[in-house]
């Protein structure tokens, strides 16, 4: 047996090598931390906790079951595709935050009470930050304070949520909880990393700033780290069930809107975890099996479309598809690995999406919830429909000559991107071997004719509504107005308006008040030297002086 | 020409799966009556995306839609 080693350490150990090694070994330690990490945490599963003792409580840095198990394998293997992708970069500081960004991921999966998570999951905060800072344009700064703001906001509610907790039960486990003021602390915390409607805007916001590799990085671990908790400690709350109803409409809506892609897709990670959230709302065997099962399945093919789109802009320079057309020509292995990743989002046969949503339809209808059938399926059509068939249409097809190459796609990230692919259709095809993962393994039916059928009719007829209406669907070079309008423009109206004018008085009150002090001890001194020294003399009033001094020594020592 | 033959193509298919969803399809557990309902996919579809569509383009249109330097501007 190995040493029992946390996984995170390694990622951890890593990030310290990939600043001092040379690039050619720094590539190689990239790719096998993943493995080791693989291998030491099959070995942790003999030892499934490890706890420290500090100040009285008791930390337990490993939690292993089957829940942060299929997390950490997922991590682990989406952390190994990543770094593939991300191997031809020079940057140092994309090598030494993506291993921070995964180790400290792994690190609050396996968290097993509420500090360790809490440190884990702000490492990811900083982490990540530094992943958006990369690009170095003005905007991804703007972006990186805003991300900060959000993210350092969310995580104080999280730490309010700890303090509440031990002043009510003194406990730090990290266990299933209602809606107290402790459990509303704790929830607002979540939604905030998990991105949920209305506090899902840094998303959208954020991501696209990043480079190309780190955008793939970013896109698979922070907001399933939410969701994993939510699946710890609010399995079957309703709240999420209408919660994750919005955020799926919410996304789709305005992922249909937007023109740059990498917006696009993180609308579509605010849908997507809109719908973990309902499984995981729904609670049950089924529900959570189908929650956490589409959370994999999401890391595996969101990835890829990041992945995608990443080539995309590495390929041409451009991210909004009112510059992008004609790709197709330049590039047919990127169409294939593109279309895969869409396909398997909307939920096609074959293909990883059409297994977890099957499992979620399977779920809703279960618990008698027929509208959120139908929502989930108005959603799978709105996914197609923006991912499948406008992004792929106005970047590939559209215009027939292409933007011009600034750079070739490097063999590394087609690498990364076909694995990415074959893992998705492995799992679509094979399900069993994601079943026989989940939290509760049960072997599901999701193969039925009618089903598959269904299916098949709701992607067609979605793409003859695309054909008939393609006219009308020019993209033009517009953003679109989101709730982080509060404080982008809201906070220049506050300091406008509110700390502009405040500051100006104070610094009148306070020009005022040093002028008559100033005004007052000129007086004084003025005072001072016309009637008290020319009248009296400086002897007598050092004299004076020093009878007061030894009066006051006299009164102090009785 | 092209586009007008892929369009008779896809609804031809869509025929084709109404079809095999008649004569194969014997669904079992229906908790929902549009499940029971042959077919009833593809008009929710080509309705869903089409209202959805045009729904975020009025939406964007109206109220969302701004200049890409909306908040540089002071």
């Amino acid at each position: 047996m190995l040493v029992p080693i946390h996984p995170a350490l390694f990622f951890f150990v890593a990030a310290l090598l990939a600043a001092v090694l040379p690039s050619r070994f720094r590539r190689a330690v990239q790719l096998a931390v993943p493995i080791l990490a693989f291998i030491f945490l099959r070995n942790l599963i003999q030892v499934p906790q490890a706890n420290l003792f500090f100040l009285g409580f008791t930390f337990r840095l490993v939690y292993i079951d089957q829940l942060s198990l299929l997390f950490s394998y997922t991590f682990l293997v989406f952390g190994f595709l990543a770094n593939l992708y991300a191997l031809h970069s020079e940057k140092k500081e994309i090598h030494i935050a993506s291993n921070l960004y995964v180790g400290s991921s792994i690190g609050a999966i396996l968290a097993g009470d509420l500090i360790t998570l809490f440190i884990f999951w702000e490492i990811m905060a900083l982490t990540s930050a530094v992943l958006i800072w990369n690009r170095q344009r003005s905007s991804s700064l703007g972006a990186l304070f805003r991300y900060l703001l959000v993210h350092l906001t969310g995580g104080l509610f999280f730490f309010m949520g700890i303090l509440l907790r031990l002043q009510e039960n003194n406990s730090l486990m990290i266990s299933g909880m209602g809606l107290d003021l402790a459990g509303w602390m704790f929830f607002i915390g979540f939604c905030v990393n998990a991105a949920v409607p209305p506090v899902h805007a840094w998303m959208a916001d954020a991501y696209p700033e990043g480079t190309p590799s780190g955008s793939v990085y970013l896109s698979c671990f922070t907001s399933k780290v939410a969701v994993y908790v939510f699946a710890r400690v609010f399995l079957g709350e309703d709240l999420l069930i209408y919660l994750g109803a919005i955020a799926a409409v919410y996304g789709v809506i305005y992922a249909l809107m937007e023109n740059d892609i990498r917006r696009l897709l993180s609308y579509h990670i605010i849908c997507q975890v809109g719908y973990m959230l309902i499984g995981i709302g729904i609670g049950g065997h089924l529900g959570l099996n189908a929650g956490v099962g589409h959370a994999i399945g999401n890391i595996l093919f969101k990835g890829l479309l990041f992945m995608a789109t990443g080539a995309m802009i590495h390929m041409t320079g451009y991210s909004k598809l009112s510059d992008l057309g004609g790709l197709a020509k330049k590039s047919t292995w990127l169409v294939i690995f593109y279309m895969v990743g869409a396909l398997a989002i909307s939920g096609a046969p074959l293909l990883n999406g059409y297994v977890t949503k099957t499992l979620l339809v399977q779920a809703a209808g279960q618990a008698h919830y027929g509208w959120l059938e139908l929502v989930m399926l108005a959603v799978a059509i709105g996914t197609f429909m923006s991912i499948a068939l406008k992004l792929a249409y106005f970047a590939f097809w559209t215009r027939k000559t292409p933007p011009s190459l600034k750079q070739p796609i490097a063999s590394n990230m087609y690498l990364a991107m076909g694995l990415t692919s074959a893992l998705c259709i492995l799992l679509g095809v094979y399900p069993k071997l994601l079943f026989d993962l989940l939290p509760y393994p049960h072997h599901y039916h999701v193969f039925d004719i009618t089903h598959v059928l269904q299916t098949f009719e709701l992607l067609i007829g979605t793409l003859v509504g695309f054909m008939l209406i393609r006219k009308y669907l020019h993209t033009k070079d517009v953003i679109s107005l989101d709730t982080d309008w509060l404080y982008r423009k809201g906070a220049s109206f506050f300091i406008k308006r509110i700390c502009n004018p405040t500051r100006q008085l104070q610094e009148n009150i306070q020009d005022r008040w040093t002028q008559s002090i100033s005004n007052t001890y000129g007086n004084l001194m003025t005072f001072f030297r016309h009637q008290i020294i020319t009248t009296v003399g400086w002897p007598l009033l050092i004299m004076s002086s020093a009878s007061l001094v030894i009066g006051l020594i006299i009164i102090w020592t009785i | 020409m092209k586009y007008q033959l892929n369009l008779r193509m896809l609804i031809l298919i869509l025929f084709i799966l109404l079809l095999v969803e008649f004569c194969f399809s014997h669904p079992h557990h229906m908790e929902f009556w549009w499940q029971k309902m042959k077919g009833f996919f593809i008009p929710f579809s080509l309705v869903i995306s089409i209202a959805m569509m045009f729904g975020a383009k009025t939406l964007g249109r109206w109220f969302l839609y701004k200049k890409p330097d909306y908040y540089d501007k002071d």
